[in-house]
């Protein structure tokens, strides 16, 4: 670096603090002013009108019926299926554990909405497997799968991920010798497992059970492909109720929606806060999977185990079959019988199955772009000097990992839905940035956590070494900590962007007619009857999970189980 | 030379090191010397300029570099992990000084093999931190200080998280490092072995209090307060009876070393009486846990045959020589 490069360091961090704390202004505290002002006083007088109008709509106390509804059962069935998985993986001498693994990790890659489309096209009206059902059972209707079941259904066997990474986890650090002890000390297998593994573990069920409730509360992607017309869970009617020009309600509701997120997370920092119980044992013996003694009781379990593992495996493999099967095989045949690449060529061919596709990449591009270097600059300015000045920022950044999507969105459009001084008095809504910076806004939380997390693992010798061999602090940062964290940089990143590729709230709020991206193409694909179009949707689904499964590999390798 | 003038060093309301004076001479291995907690780190980290002092001044060669920054201090630091850069080869981290002051590339490499040399670790110049053993790593830590002429070089316990055996072979290391390059070496570390068959000198440490400096040899036989005599070698603290018993003055403190406790004859005029406790056989030697007059005693004796014969519960007398007895306040 020259010396004119060194001297203009700080002007250069002064311009990039000024920008920082704009974006701050106007992209979050904004659009969360907006949401409270439409609330509270939508036309200039405080009051609680919106709640009324909310409290006496029947569609609005549907909506928080149903989503309560599938809450409560989501976390039951999530729980059961998971906690199963995982004794079957850690706990319990089962065979195939190799085939189980892989196919219990599915939910890790098949997300959102490209898993909710996924789901519609093997269970929907003509799905492959409604017929492979129905030439069972004839009495069974072409559209058994909506509304609860099928939304309860679909989360059941896509919501395990944060068992398959966390209470995975969390068994393996048991010390084994533990249980040994009980079993010396007059303990069956089965005893042991309750008296002792399990109340180790309870902290991390309890934090799993919070986040499965937290998505679930806030699920919108499934319920909207799934539900059915006559279904809506609380993010549906947000959006229906904006729609339909309602931005108090819409406002009002979405604040309903965050509190009960915020509880969430408040009883999860909590959960974590009290900590985990870290074995005392300085030498852990790594847990020993044991053998089910009676064959009834292993046969059932290995039924179960596989059941599980088709259930979950099926639905992506037809979703990949009949990516390369001829569209007018799709809805008609249970298996493909022929294969081509003619789906893929379309995609990447005709400009109208091409575009979702590119737009998707490009926004999630700029937005990723952004996303890393404000939390860079942010979660650096905070380690280094820590005050409320930089607290403050780094806390702003993070609001909106407590707000549900639904809410920053609405927050958006109520603020740049007319022209606003903070962005030089243009309309953002309907252009093709507000998506992108909606993007930025939700992504940044989860990007600056696992930033900090490599701000904090680096050695501060490292930079006192480089200190007292001469290097002033430009250097430090640019030649010893940025090489260090830049692997965990664009991890982040692709991980990110892997994210906003299927991200389906922030984009059923924001997207118009210049910037469609690829999760709103896959939700219009699934209620296209047109079999072309479902070709092409299997295609994006297809590419989706084959870039999330680089993704995970990869994080997988650097030892970044997916964040929370 | 580096001479610190009655500094002190503050942590907010707590002082970690109270007013303290020392000096380092040139090409001397001088050791900081204390219990864990009691201040030697932040000492180290103040003559590096790591951490501000509250009060006193710092200087190196005569220069005052109280208010200098450690960048600009000319002092090596050796981290109790060694802090190589994992992301640079062995030869990227010897150079990275020399970058950062901008010598010409010819310079660098030219000056890089010649320390890579100089330290015997010319052939891993392409090696990544990481596929170096802990001995090269720490040959890599103290070249890469000596490539910029730096005279002195600070070790902050680098031998502390090795086992006994590597610990062992790498203080000679160091050691020959010391002479044959001749730097001038501030060495921490808790371990009173350590510290005195490395040390030309030593300062004891105590409570952020600086207690006594000297040569090994003096501070173990005439330590100058009863801390520094408890924890430089081991010592007995003499009970009451027995000084009683010896015609000690009872107001004052006093203590024996276990190699001058010595076991006589059992007819022994000067004898005091005591019974064997227990007793540790060392190999060489033998340690015997006695109690006498009722206070415990530890001696150290070589081991013979008689010696082998000691078990616990038997009567002896033991010897103690009145003038290898240290004695501390009170009136003298
Ligand atoms: N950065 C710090 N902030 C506050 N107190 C500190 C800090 N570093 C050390 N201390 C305190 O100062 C005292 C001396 O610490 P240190 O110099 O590290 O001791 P040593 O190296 O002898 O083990 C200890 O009581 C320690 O708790
Ligand atoms: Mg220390």
């Amino acid at each position: 670096m020259t010396p004119s490069g060194i001297s203009r360091i700080p002007v250069v961090r002064s311009v990039l603090l000024v920008v920082v704390i704009w974006c701050a202004a106007s992209f979050i505290y904004a659009p969360i002013f907006s949401v409270l002002r439409f609330a509270f006083a939508p036309e200039g007088d405080i009051g609680l009108g919106a709640i009324g109008e909310l409290a006496g709509s029947r569609r609005v106390r549907t909506a928080i019926v149903n989503t309560l509804v599938v809450t409560g059962l989501s976390v039951i069935t999530v729980n059961v299926i998971g906690i199963f998985q995982v004794a079957v993986l850690e706990y319990l001498r089962v065979g195939g554990r190799g085939f189980l693994r892989f196919a219990y990790s599915t939910p890790l890659i098949f997300v959102s909405v490209a898993a909710a489309t996924g789901y519609g096209f093997v269970y929907g009206q003509t799905g492959a497997l409604t017929r492979l059902l129905q030439s069972v059972w004839p009495a069974l209707p072409n559209d058994w799968f909506t509304g609860t079941l099928a939304v309860v259904f679909a989360h059941t066997f896509l919501l395990t991920s944060f068992h398959f990474l966390f209470l995975r986890a969390a068994i393996r650090r048991v010390d084994y010798s533990t249980v040994e002890a009980a079993r010396g000390l007059g303990a069956s297998n089965m005893e042991a497992f309750v008296r002792v593994v399990l109340p180790v573990l309870l902290p991390t069920i309890f934090a799993t059970t919070l986040l499965v409730t937290y998505k679930s509360l806030g699920s919108f992607a499934i319920p909207s492909v799934l539900g059915g017309r006559r279904f809506d869970m609380v993010t549906e009617l947000i959006l229906t109720l904006n729609s339909l020009r309602r931005p108090d309600m819409a406002a009002m509701l979405s604040i309903g929606l965050g509190l009960a997120v915020i509880l969430c997370i408040a009883a999860m920092q909590y959960v974590e806060r009290r900590g985990s119980y870290v074995g005392g044992s300085k030498t852990p013996v790594p847990i020993e999977r044991i053998s089910i003694a009676s064959p009834v009781v292993n046969l059932a379990v290995h039924a179960a185990a596989y059941a599980i593992a088709v259930i979950q495996l099926v639905p992506i493999a037809l979703v990949v079959l009949f990516s390369f099967a001829p569209a007018r095989s799709i809805a008609t045949e249970v298996l493909p019988t022929s294969f081509t690449l003619q789906n893929y060529v379309t995609v990447f061919s005709q400009s109208t199955a091409f575009v979702p596709l590119k737009n998707s990449l490009l926004m999630g591009a700029s937005a990723t772009m952004a996303g890393i270097m404000i939390s860079l600059f942010v979660v650096n300015l905070a380690h280094r000097h820590a005050n409320i000045g930089t607290t403050s920022l780094d806390l702003s950044f993070m609001a909106p990992w407590i707000l549900p999507a639904p809410f920053i969105a609405i927050g958006l459009i109520l603020t740049y839905d007319e022209p606003n001084l903070l962005v030089a008095n243009r309309v953002l809504l309907g252009g093709f940035w507000i998506l992108p910076i909606g993007y930025a806004v939700v992504s940044i939380p989860i990007m600056m956590r696992f930033l900090r997390a490599a701000f904090f693992s680096l050695d501060p010798a490292l930079n006192e070494a480089a200190q007292s061999l001469g290097a002033p602090a430009s250097y430090r940062f640019l030649r010893v900590t940025i090489p260090l964290v830049l692997p965990v940089m664009i991890l982040i990143a692709a991980m990110t962007l892997n994210g906003i590729l299927s991200e389906y709230s922030m984009s059923a709020f924001l997207f118009n007619v210049n910037n469609k991206p690829l999760s709103i193409a896959l939700f219009e694909g699934a209620r296209s009857a047109n079999p072309e179009q479902a070709a092409i949707n299997l295609v994006y689904i297809s590419l989706i999970m084959a870039f999330s499964l680089g993704i995970v590999t990869l994080a997988d390798r650097y030892g970044l189980g997916g964040g929370k | 030379m580096i001479e610190l003038d009655e500094v002190s060093v503050r942590y907010g309301s707590h002082e970690a090191v109270r007013p303290t004076s020392l000096r380092i001479e040139t090409g001397e291995f001088f050791t900081l010397l204390g219990p864990s907690g009691c201040g030697k780190t932040t000492i180290l980290r103040a003559i590096a300029g790591f951490v501000p002092v509250a009060s006193g001044t710092i200087a190196i060669d005569g220069r005052d570099v109280t208010g200098i920054p450690a960048e600009r201090r000319g002092v090596g630091m050796v981290f109790q992990n060694y802090a190589l850069f994992p992301h640079m080869t062995v030869a990227e981290n010897v150079a990275f000084g020399l970058k950062v002051a901008r010598k010409s590339g010819k310079d660098i490499s030219r000056a890089v093999d010649a320390v890579l040399e100089a330290t015997g670790i010319e052939r891993h110049g392409r090696k990544k931190p990481a596929e170096l053993s802990g001995g090269q790593q720490q040959r890599v830590a103290v070249a890469r200080s000596l490539v910029m002429g730096t005279r002195v070089l600070l070790f902050d316990e680098p031998l502390s998280n090795l086992d006994a055996k590597v610990r062992e072979d790498m203080r000679h290391e160091i050691k020959r490092l010391q002479r044959d390059v001749g730097f001038t070496a501030v060495f921490v570390t808790h371990d009173q072995e350590e510290a005195l068959s490395m040390s030309d000198r030593l300062l004891v440490i105590n409570a952020g209090r600086a207690e006594q400096s000297g040569t090994a040899r003096e501070l173990y036989h005439s330590p100058a307060t009863p801390f520094v005599c408890q924890f430089v070698g081991a010592a007995n603290e003499i009970g009451r009876n027995v000084a009683r018993a010896l015609g000690l003055d009872t107001e004052r403190r006093h203590f024996v070393r276990p190699e001058h406790v010595t076991l006589a004859q059992a007819g022994d005029p000067d004898g005091v009486d005591a019974t064997v406790a227990d007793v540790d056989y060392l190999g060489s030697m033998t340690r015997v846990f006695l109690e006498a007059l009722g206070e415990p005693l530890q001696c150290q004796v070589l081991s013979d045959p008689s010696v082998d014969r000691l078990a616990a519960g038997m009567s002896v007398k033991v010897n103690l020589s009145r003038e290898r007895i240290l004695s501390f306040g009170g009136p003298s």
